[in-house]
């Protein structure tokens, strides 16, 4: 109403949004797209090549996965017993999902390198088990999964909140078993909000940085995933490198947003 | 016997505490016969019907399908057809493969489940809507969807819960005299809950009316609606007044009648006691010769094919009737308008002594 009677007011907001816009993430973009143009795109596509880049690409392509396997597991999991079971606690738990918006990720490194550290309470247990958790890739893979584990939750729980049980039961009425209730119709319920948790976890995981540092220390060719050798490549003046993994990083989160666009258009 | 229910009895925990929802209930239903569930929310109806089905676990009891005991077994080898008040149909399924999802899960060929399914399909008027997503469809055609989706595989017994519940007023009552229809067809045993008590009178053989947990009436519908056998089922099935008095020395008052106690056998001086009868039970006239009594009508409302007629007698008795337009026409009442009346039927519940509800004839008793 107000911007009815405000002749020139709307057309005003509407800049307003594209200027901020175009100074927030347009400007960093071109700039970013212009200094690769400088170095020259053959230099660039070598440096894409070279064994550590690859390498540091891999390990997040592979830390991107695990967060999708792990959660898609057991993120519906969690997401079904919060839904459908009555327990002491829940509330609780309800609580703590947000818990890793509202953390700092160095943070979250940081108190995983503690509890699997020399004289950490769980260091005997991995050592046990023959893992190595700190400084290394499975240490890297439990704190992806920390910072993505909100996601696929938070998407399923108004969903099968709202699907209720009665398709459920229904389908073991009919005669079906606990297993194919499962995938025949809760399954195809939530595919799409729980493709779109996954997107967002695989697209929160190749973005990750302060956590995978902290616990992977980012050794060459080792721990570095794709952003921590974008960091070292820019502190070692190696300019090829890091504007070039970045706009292979950009252009695969402009993939993901438009394939999550995509999903999210099924979803509704 | 199709179903048999014994003792069951169910607790729930709730915020509140524990919630008893079923208090030891015990009925039967006639093997194809359509019977009701009836009593008010909360009345434990549809507990015992999730409980016959094997969605809820009852504390303790037996339920017997068919003469077998089924309590240990889940509902998926129980052979019941359930349908849900909010049908509960498989969105992300057509029509067809709702239908058809119980005769795969038997492993029917498919040739023989895609007859079956192309038979209920004409069966239940959804000829030609079997490519549909349910949410193509009307809330009345989504119902029919989910009975024949329930009835496909055969099942021993169909539990339906509130199955007209969530649909439109008139398609209600066109669902509901389908059902009988359907019912006289197949002739499956069939359990009905809802709180709607002319359904149940409409198309059922048998009521088992339900109150707190308890059953408070096991009968056909006429028995249920002329000889209620107590206070709940007299003022939850159908209209009826109700009015609370104290048998005097000699007498019981209600309004204008003076009843002598000596002619019941069981209401001495003291007693409190309660009279119901049905306002169709009232004679009304313009004329004020025709009978005895005589009140103001207060208020008029109109109820279609009736007329309530809400009247305060002589004695400053209130009470209401209810008398079929043509009549209410022929004497032309209006309100403020003094009238004759007499009450034929009534029945009566010595509140000392509880126990069931007594029918007497008025003119008998005077």
């Amino acid at each position: 109403m107000l911007l009815k009677k405000t002749k020139g007011f709307k057309p005003l907001l509407i800049t307003i949004v594209f200027v901020y816009l175009l100074w927030l993430l347009g400007l960093p973009l071109w700039t970013l797209i212009q200094e690769a143009y400088q170095e020259g795109w053959t230099k660039i596509s070598q440096e894409l090549f070279s064994l550590e880049v690859l390498r540091a690409f891999g390990l997040t392509l592979l830390l991107c996965l695990s967060a999708v396997v792990f959660n898609g597991i057991f993120g519906t999991a969690l997401a079904l017993v919060l839904v459908r079971q009555n327990f002491r606690g829940k509330s609780l738990i309800f609580g703590l999902l947000d818990l890793p918006f509202a953390i700092s990720a160095v943070v979250v490194g940081y108190a995983l390198i503690l509890l699997f550290g020399h004289g950490g309470i769980l260091a005997g247990m991995a050592e046990a088990l023959g893992i190595r958790l700190v400084f290394s890739v499975p240490g890297m893979v439990i704190a992806t999964l920390f910072v993505t584990f909100p996601f696929v939750v938070r998407e399923l729980l108004p969903v099968l909140q709202e699907l209720g049980e009665e398709q459920e039961q229904a389908a073991a009425t009919l005669g079906a078993s606990p297993r194919q209730i499962f995938f025949s119709v809760t399954l195809p319920n939530i595919k799409w909000p729980l493709l779109y948790g996954l997107s967002l976890s695989f697209a929160r995981a190749l973005g990750e940085f302060g956590a995978v540092l902290v616990v992977g220390a980012g050794i060459a060719g080792f721990t570095e995933t794709a952003t921590i050798f974008v960091f070292r490549a820019l502190e070692e003046r190696m300019y090829a490198g890091a504007y070039g993994a970045s706009l292979l990083l950009i252009l695969l989160s402009l993939i993901l947003l438009i394939s999550m666009e995509a999903v999210k258009k099924a979803k509704n | 016997m199709g179903v048999e229910v014994k003792n069951l009895s169910k607790e729930f925990n709730t915020a509140q505490g524990v919630h008893v929802a079923v208090k030891g209930v015990s009925f039967e239903v006639e093997e194809g016969s359509l019977s009701a569930l009836l009593g008010p929310s909360g009345s434990g109806k549809s507990t015992v019907l999730r409980m016959i089905a094997g969605l809820e676990t009852p504390d303790s009891g037996e339920v017997f399908l068919n003469g077998e005991a089924v309590c240990h077994l889940p509902p998926q080898k129980r052979g019941v057809g359930f349908v849900f008040q909010n049908y509960a149909l498989f969105k992300h399924l057509k029509v067809s493969e709702n239908i058809s999802f119980g005769l795969k899960l038997k492993k029917v060929p498919a040739e023989e489940a895609q007859a079956r399914v192309e038979e209920l399909l004409v069966l239940f008027g959804l000829a030609g809507l079997g490519e549909r997503y349910p949410h193509q469809l009307s809330g009345g055609q989504r119902q029919r969807v989910a009975l024949a989706r329930a009835l496909a595989p055969k099942p021993k017994v169909l539990l339906l819960d509130e199955p007209f519940g969530a649909v439109d007023a008139k398609i209600r009552e066109e669902l509901r005299d389908w059902l009988r229809k359907l019912h006289e067809d197949i002739h499956v045993t069939s359990l009905m809950v809802t709180h709607d008590q002319e359904e149940a009178l409409e198309i059922c053989d048998k009521i088992v009316v339900m109150n707190q947990g308890l059953i408070e009436q096991v009968g056909k519908p006429e028995e249920i609606y002329n000889t209620p056998a107590s206070e709940f089922v007299a003022h939850f099935v159908g209209s009826m007044n109700i009015v609370e008095t104290k048998a005097k020395a000699k007498q019981v008052n209600v309004g204008p009648y003076r009843f002598e106690t000596e002619k019941f056998d069981d209401i001495e001086k003291g007693d409190p006691v309660k009279l119901f009868f049905r306002p169709q039970d009232i004679y009304l006239s313009s004329n004020l010769k025709i009978y005895r009594s005589h009140g103001t009508i207060e208020r008029v409302s109109f109820l279609g094919i009736n007329m309530k007629v809400e009247l305060k007698s002589e004695e400053g008795f209130r009470f209401f009737a209810i008398i079929p337009q043509y009549i209410f026409q022929r004497e032309g009442f209006k309100e403020g308008q003094v009238v004759s009346y007499h009450i034929e039927e009534m029945s009566y519940l010595n509140l000392r002594e509880g126990g069931e509800i007594k029918k007497f004839t008025v003119s008998n008793y005077l």
